[in-house]
C-alpha cells in the first residue's frame, strides 16, 4: 500500500467513524420529537430506525442539553424554547443525560 | 459536628423552634412572606455558588455551581414576574432573616477552607440545604399557599430543587469515592 492509498483509507475510516455515531447533519429519515419539560425527557425512551432523527424541544425555563453518556455526541445548550436535532445513522442504544442536571437521563434505541 | 448535619439541623431548628412560638411559625406565613423566604433561599444558594466558583478548582463543583446560579436566578425571575403581575411585593419576615444569618455563618466558615476540604463541605452543604428547603417547601409552604399561581410556581420550583438535590447527592458521592461523577465527561 502506497502512502496515497494509506491516507485515502484512513480518511474513509475516519468518515465512517464520524458518520456512524449520532450527528447533527441532514438525514432522510423520520423525525421523532422529545419534549424536555418539568426536568424530564418525554418520552425517556424512544425507539427509532437507523437514519432517523431525534429533535429535542426545551420547554422548561432553564437551559438543558442532550449529551451522549459515552461523551461522543451532544446537542449543546438548549435555551428555553430552543430545539436541536441529531441523526442516528446506526443501530444501538444511545443513553444520554443533561450536562447541567445529570440526574435527567434518557435513551434513544435505534433498530 | 459535621457541616452537613450542621446545615440541616440549623434549618430544621429554624423551622421546629418556630413551630413552638406561634408568631414564628413557618406554617403561618402568608403568600408574600413565603415568596420572600423562597427568594432569600434562592439568593443564598447563588451566594454559595459564587463562593464555590471563586474557591474551588474542581470542574464538577464549577458545573454544579454554574447550574445553581442559572437555575435559581431563573426561578427568581419567574417569581418576580408573577409578583409584578399580581401587583404585590414580597414581605420580609423572621424566617428570611434567620436564613440570612445562618448563611452569613456558613459563608464565613466555608471561606476559611480550601482545596478538597472546601469542595466536600460545599457539596455536603448543598445536599443538606436542598433537602431541608425541599422539605419546607413541600410540606409546609405548598399546603399553606392560597394563591393558585403562586402555588403552581412553588410546585415547579420544587421539581427543579429536587433535581438539584439529586445532583448534589451525586457530587457528594463522587467526592467521597474520589471519582468523577458518572455523567461528567462533557463540558458546557
Amino acid at each position: 500500500m502506497n502512502r496515497r492509498d494509506f491516507l485515502t483509507g484512513m480518511a474513509g475510516a475516519l468518515a465512517l467513524t464520524i458518520l456512524s455515531r449520532p450527528h447533527p447533519g441532514i438525514a432522510a429519515g423520520s423525525v421523532h420529537k422529545v419534549r424536555i419539560a418539568d426536568f424530564e425527557y418525554q418520552p425517556a425512551r424512544i425507539v427509532i430506525r437507523a437514519g432517523d432523527r431525534v429533535e429535542w424541544h426545551n420547554q422548561d425555563f432553564v437551559p438543558h442539553t442532550a449529551t451522549g453518556s459515552e461523551g461522543n455526541w451532544d446537542t449543546g445548550n438548549l435555551e428555553p424554547d430552543q430545539r436541536a436535532s441529531m441523526s442516528f445513522p446506526t443501530s444501538g442504544e444511545f443513553a444520554y443525560f443533561c450536562a447541567h442536571h445529570p440526574t435527567m437521563v434518557a435513551i434513544v434505541v435505534v433498530k | 459536628m459535621k457541616f452537613t448535619k450542621f446545615a440541616a439541623i440549623a434549618l430544621t431548628a429554624v423551622i421546629t423552634t418556630s413551630h413552638a412560638a406561634a408568631a414564628d411559625d413557618p406554617a403561618k406565613l402568608n403568600d408574600l412572606q413565603i415568596a420572600h423566604v423562597a427568594y432569600t433561599a434562592d439568593n443564598i444558594d447563588i451566594r454559595y455558588a459564587h463562593l464555590a466558583l471563586a474557591k474551588s478548582k474542581n470542574p464538577e463543583i464549577h458545573n454544579f455551581a454554574r447550574t445553581m446560579i442559572r437555575d435559581h436566578n431563573a426561578v427568581n425571575e419567574q417569581a418576580l414576574a408573577l409578583l409584578k403581575k399580581l401587583k404585590a411585593q414580597p414581605q420580609d419576615n423572621f424566617l428570611s432573616r434567620q436564613l440570612e444569618q445562618g448563611a452569613d455563618k456558613l459563608v464565613a466558615e466555608m471561606s476559611a477552607l480550601s482545596g478538597d476540604a472546601f469542595d466536600r463541605r460545599y457539596a455536603e452543604n448543598e445536599l443538606a440545604y436542598h433537602k431541608a428547603v425541599n422539605k419546607l417547601v413541600e410540606y409546609t409552604f405548598i399546603p399553606n399557599i392560597d394563591n393558585a399561581e403562586v402555588k403552581a410556581l412553588f410546585g415547579a420550583g420544587l421539581k427543579i430543587f429536587k433535581v438539584h438535590e439529586g445532583h448534589a447527592e451525586m457530587m457528594v458521592k463522587a467526592l467521597k469515592d474520589g471519582k468523577a461523577m458518572k455523567h461528567s465527561r462533557m463540558k458546557h
